[in-house]
């Protein structure tokens, strides 16, 4: 078994990019998928 | 889509030495008036969308004071249809018991800037008199998990911590940190190119290969780190929500303090839309020609993006990190880091596990 995957930092990030929600990329005028997220994405610098 | 509000436009009680060139103000007293946050909400509420992200930021956007944020809440749920989400992000030296019970009373998200451990911290991120700032940060950022906000934390790496990827996150995971994200500083708002904080490619693939190899080791899944987790989105051929791998630069604003729009603030002020006075709602603005030829000029491919396979989970990366290519088409600063960095992550996982 490829030990990488079965590390538990990995096997974490895999499992919130499966439930991302790609179709909010979609549309134009979507309710975006970070909008739900518990995570601060700021760009500012 | 995001808009990026700064009450106090850019009003600072720190004095990062990163911030020091780009074209901030950060001495000038300035808060939003009520007027502004009122003609704001009313704006923010004719967005297509159900939910309304507003992004409270500065400078400091707690030198804005509690009586402005009671405002926030109060003007917010005269527009009950709208499902606002309100995120801070702050320095965390002002956070106190009636900050954080005001944040959990209203349901606030909120980020902090800690740039690594004491030492790396107080590199940059010093006081008005030259003081690092970290331990009034850490105590504030305590004061919030005794309330029981476990905050984000937003790390920026300059070219004088870039060094330091082992101490800054072995410092951020030891304080308790789970979800972390980097910002590779390019300073993107200043005329002047070259200056000693901003990236090189190099680097910054560097820095991203050191964290990865932490991380793997650190082996714990409650922690997030958004670069990782972005490049581990290509492996899985997916895109993550970050705003500079979506191309979606033309649906984040940032606003000030007078109620003037621009695109993001990492461009700085060079860019102006208009006000929110003259625009009244959404639609205007994105129908305004000044938003259209920015936006059209943010979408232009550079020769090597359109024989790229991760064009369409990068996107060119963040607009406001490109440089001209040699037919002058502006190319993102850190495209080599990103699919360096990706090379590297697929290597690794082909490998099975034993470092490259």
């Amino acid at each position: 078994m490829n030990m990488l995957l079965s590390n538990k930092a990995i096997q974490g990030a895999f499992e919130r990019i499966e439930h991302l929600d790609m179709s909010c990329l979609e549309s134009s005028s979507y309710d975006d998928g970070f909008e739900d997220s518990k995570y601060v994405d700021c760009p500012a610098g | 889509m995001g808009f990026q509000i700064k009450i106090v436009g850019d009003f600072c009680n720190i004095r990062c030495e990163y911030c020091r060139n780009r074209d901030f103000n950060r001495t000038e007293k300035a808060v939003m008036s009520i007027e502004t946050l009122e003609k704001l909400c009313a704006f923010l509420n004719s967005l297509p969308q159900k939910k309304a992200r507003v992004n409270w930021h500065g400078g400091e956007p707690l030198l804005a004071g509690k009586k402005f944020f009671n405002h926030i809440v109060r003007i917010e749920k005269e527009y009950p249809d709208k499902v606002w989400l309100n995120v801070v992000q702050t320095n965390a030296t002002l956070i106190d018991d009636g900050w954080a019970k005001f944040f959990v009373d209203n349901g606030f998200h909120i980020g902090v800037s800690i740039d690594g451990t004491e030492r790396v911290h107080n590199i940059d991120r010093v006081s008005a008199a030259g003081h690092g700032t970290y331990k009034r940060a850490m105590r504030g950022v305590d004061i919030l998990r005794q309330h029981e906000i476990d905050p984000g934390v937003i790390c920026t790496i300059t070219k004088k911590t870039v060094k330091y990827a082992e101490e800054i996150f072995l410092g951020l995971v030891s304080s308790g940190f789970k979800d972390i994200a980097f910002n590779a500083f390019y300073n993107t708002a200043s005329e002047s190119d070259g200056d000693e904080y901003g990236l090189s490619y190099k680097d910054w693939s560097m820095f991203l290969k050191e964290i990865f190899e932490l991380w793997i080791e650190n082996n714990d899944e409650t922690i997030r780190v958004r670069e990782l987790d972005a490049i581990l989105a290509w492996v899985k051929g997916k895109s993550t929500n970050g705003c500079s791998f979506r191309g979606s630069c033309d649906k984040w604003f940032a606003i000030n303090n007078t109620g003037d729009i621009y695109p993001c603030e990492r461009f700085g002020k060079k860019i102006h839309f208009g006000n929110i006075d003259s625009f009244g709602v959404y639609k205007n603005l994105i129908t305004d020609q000044s938003f259209l030829d920015w936006r059209n000029s943010i979408h232009v491919l550079p020769k090597k993006c359109t024989t790229c396979t991760f064009l369409s989970l990068c996107n060119n990366g963040c607009s406001s990190h490109r440089q001209a290519d040699d037919q002058g088409i502006l190319l993102y600063t850190y495209c080599e880091s990103r699919l360096e960095f990706y090379d590297f992550v697929q290597s690794r996982i082909k490998k099975g596990g034993e470092r490259l």
